[in-house]
């Protein structure tokens, strides 16, 4: 009986050290996922960006990103295409990265504009089961623009 | 075409909903020839299954565009290799794969018990036949691998440039090959309980369908990083993507099961704890596939858009809730046979095991499923970063590795101090010696948790080393055996152990790769004319010209670099750049030159008309052991696994020959 009452507080003791660490864990990461009619403007705190890349971010951003400038392009609300904001990035972009294309963007807002943490832009892989993007993506290449230097222009 | 593979799901479907209704029928008494109805029942299941996964690969082959998910996952211009892989690229053809795993799967476990629990067969196949209606049914009236479309393309889409990589046509197959082998366990563990006989039987019986699972899971995990380190192009390899975690969940599970059995077998404790694990690994296995078919989380993966979520949420709730309310039912009969008698036992360490295991899969699914709670309690959608995973998996990991070294060294019961000291002494003193290395590398960036890593893989590895030792030298010493001769027996006579170190080996080296590239790795980015070189990390790189090229199917550019370290040449790499055609997208082909000591992984980002190179360098430190690890894993597997002489024996009571206790 006394062995099963110190099980059981050290099975507790185990339990409560582990949800202590699960707690101060997730206290420090913690991000919103918002979308560009979601941001707070004046907020400076983490947020996870999700939407749908617009046109208009020039040649090979994948070469811009890592240039003195970064890549700005802007991200626009999947559910209210007219809310938008402006991304100004630094970092490896993913090869999927393209016009329509469903990006997530780690980073906070400074004077209206999205900020994105280095090397924390992602796509969405339009890898598997995704009839309704890849359909999509059907009507897409006249819109895609292929990197410069990848066609070899 | 379609029709044909319609009518064999249909089929399927058919022969496998009577097999659950003969199977149960069969338990009644006076109705035993109905069991033989619904073993061939699973045949027909297997066979018609098969006929429909043929047809799906001679459409691909034959590119039959009629068919939409050959439309949409495959083109002319692709290869047949990649034709073939296309069939689990739609998510109709991932879960016909999933179908005809399964089918085959209770086909095995049908002819492998033919002459044995045959008191259990009839619950197992209902279970196993039972998830096989679910698939068919959902592939016979929802979601088709065989929908046609009108009018017919004269091409199709191609297959994601991202899957045409040998990774991506071997991991969904070997993840889904986990999958449906943890649903063995499972249903022999309800069979267990709906039968009572509740005994080691049933454990003893689905032993090695639970490694074999487990580690096609683990290797399945390891191709989708390695996948990840190589195609991506990013440098990295993990980054607790919901989808990774999908997978990693029932793993870690899987693996506290196969752990805690041990103690059921050999000290009949730990019964209701199996019995939970077992259901655990199966429903964890089911989360994942609902995960990526629901579109509840954000994922890299975008499976989203998809209606199936609400079925396999259905699947699970029904699957935890029966077996839950049966396990309840059958408390009484799960009693322990004996208690712990020590805090320092094999059965205990296994205990602390176990709570870890099970510990790490909850804090990830705390973490995944994180941002639906948010938005269920508080209407934001909250998302918990990499540094939550990495700060719980961190410490939790390190546990678990000093447990590793730990284990083999404490006898079952209780141990003695002195015993002890003689066990620990060598270990102790080699991790001892390692602390000033390990920490005079990891002092640069207050990595202690890497030299903690490095200090505990150097004991565990030293501990498995002298258990080896002590069972070759039992052998040589009594059994008068050389010493080659020693280790051969040792492999010979107790498989399950010896391959069970093997494992621990691979687990080690993993560790110590995810340790080293997580503290030490660095990155930088260079532009290079023709001829101009640049620095990353005392590595020295040389632009020596670019190439492009163009055929039908991509256009690629790429750049010839020449590595050196100091003085030295030590590498040539070729990154580069694929645009495929037919979908207009980019494909980063990257550059390793990988040793045992570091990886040299070269992205190019870009390659001007002026022959301008831009690229991205990364130096990951010890990579390569992350993928010898999980091929070590994978020998271990096996080497524990393999029928011996022996086997029929109760693995429970055949002890190895120098009288230690299986571990």
């Amino acid at each position: 009986m006394r062995s099963r009452s110190r099980f059981a507080i050290a099975l507790a003791l185990a339990v409560g050290l582990g949800a202590w660490l699960i707690w101060t864990s997730i206290g420090g990461s913690l991000e919103t996922y918002a979308s560009p009619s979601g941001l707070v403007r004046t907020d400076h705190s983490t947020y996870r960006l999700n939407g749908r890349v617009n046109p208009g971010y020039g040649a090979n951003p994948a070469e811009q990103a890592q240039g003195p400038n970064g890549l700005t392009f802007v991200v626009r609300d999947k559910d209210k295409p007219t809310s938008t904001v402006t991304v100004k990035y630094q970092g490896s972009v993913p090869d999927a990265f393209t016009v329509n294309r469903e990006v997530v963007v780690t980073g906070h807002m400074e004077n209206g504009v999205f900020i994105g943490d280095r090397g924390s832009l992602i796509t969405l892989c339009p890898s598997k089961f995704m009839q309704k993007a890849a359909d999509e993506g059907k009507t897409m290449p006249a819109n895609i623009k292929v990197p410069a230097a990848s066609t070899g222009k | 075409m379609s029709l044909f593979g319609r009518a064999a799901l249909l089929l399927a479907f058919l022969a496998a909903l009577y097999a659950v209704g003969a199977a149960l029928w069969s338990r009644r008494p006076g109705q035993q020839r109905f069991m033989v109805s619904a073993e061939r029942a699973v045949y027909g299941v297997a066979g018609v299954t098969t006929v429909a996964v043929f047809t799906m690969w001679t459409a691909l082959v034959t590119d039959q565009f009629d068919i939409a998910d050959v439309a949409g996952y495959s083109s002319r211009s692709l290869g047949t290799n990649y034709k073939i892989t296309a069939l689990w690229g739609s998510q109709a053809g991932s879960l016909l794969l999933w179908a005809w795993l399964l089918s085959l799967a209770t086909a095995l476990v049908v002819l492998t018990n033919r002459r044995r629990n045959r008191e259990l067969l009839p619950v197992v196949i209902a279970v196993l036949m039972g998830v096989a209606v679910f698939f068919t049914s959902i592939l016979s009236f929802i979601t088709s691998p065989f929908a046609t479309l009108s009018p017919v393309p004269l091409d199709g889409r191609g297959l994601n440039p991202l899957l045409q990589n040998i990774y991506m046509q071997s991991h969904p197959p070997l993840l889904y090959i986990g999958y449906v082998g943890l649903s063995v366990p499972f249903a022999f563990a309800i069979a267990a309980l709906v039968t009572r006989r509740l005994d080691t039987a049933w454990i003893t019986s689905v032993r090695r369908w639970t490694i074999l699972s487990w580690m096609f899971l683990g290797i399945g995990i390891i191709l989708g990083s390695r996948w990840a380190y190589e195609e991506l192009g990013w440098g990295g390899y993990w980054a607790w993507d919901p989808v990774e975690n999908a997978a990693l969940m029932p793993w870690l599970v899987a693996t506290a099961f196969l752990h805690s059995v041990m103690v059921q077998e050999r000290r009949g404790m730990l019964k209701i704890w199996n019995m939970v694990l077992v259901t655990l690994t199966f429903s964890l296995a089911l989360f994942g596939t609902f995960l990526t078919r629901s579109g509840i989380l954000s994922s890299v993966h975008a499976f989203g858009e998809s209606t199936l979520g609400p079925y396999f949420l259905g699947l699970i709730v029904l699957v935890l809730v029966g077996a839950f309310a049966l396990l309840i039912t059958r408390l009484p009969l799960l009693r322990s046979q004996s208690s712990l008698e020590s805090y320092v036992s094999r059965e205990a360490v296994f205990l602390y095991n176990n709570l870890l295991l099970v510990g790490l899969a909850f804090a990830v699914f705390w973490g995944t499923i994180f941002p639906v709670l948010s938005e269920a309690v508080r209407g934001d959608k909250i998302t918990v970063g990499q540094g939550f995973f990495d700060q719980v998996a961190g410490p939790i990991g390190l546990a678990l590795l000093f447990l590793t070294g730990v284990g083999p060294l404490i006898p079952w019961r209780k141990a003695s101090g002195a015993e002890l000291r003689r066990r620990f002494g060598l270990p102790v003193i080699v991790a001892l010696i390692v602390v000033i290395p390990a920490l005079m590398v990891s002092s640069d960036g207050g990595h202690w948790w890497a030299a903690a890593a490095l200090v505990l893989a150097a004991f565990t590895l030293t501990a498995i080393a002298s258990e080896f030792w002590r069972g070759m030298k039992v052998r040589h010493q009594l059994g008068g055996v050389s010493w080659p001769g020693a280790v051969g027996q040792l492999f010979v006579r107790n498989r399950r152990r010896y391959g069970g170190y093997i494992v621990h080996v691979g687990i080690v080296l993993v560790i110590v790769g995810i340790a080293c590239q997580g503290a030490f790795s660095s990155q930088g980015d260079l532009a290079l004319a023709k001829g101009q070189h640049g620095t990353v990390s005392g590595y020295t790189f040389i632009n020596e010209g670019g190439t492009r090229a163009r055929n039908d199917h991509k256009m690629s550019v790429g750049v010839a670099l020449g590595v050196y370290d100091g003085p030295d040449r030590i590498a040539t790499l070729n990154p580069g750049v694929d645009v495929f055609l037919a979908q207009m997208q980019r494909s980063s082909e990257v550059a390793i030159d990988s040793t045992p000591f570091r990886d040299v992984y070269v992205v190019l980002v870009g390659l001007t008309p002026d022959g301008v190179a831009r690229i991205s360098v990364f130096i990951n430190p010890m990579m390569m052991w992350i993928w010898v690890g999980g091929i070590i894993i994978a020998l271990g597997a096996l080497v524990a696994v393999w029928p011996s002489r022996r086997s029929r024996a109760p693995a429970s009571i055949a002890p190895g020959a120098d009288g230690a206790a299986q571990a």
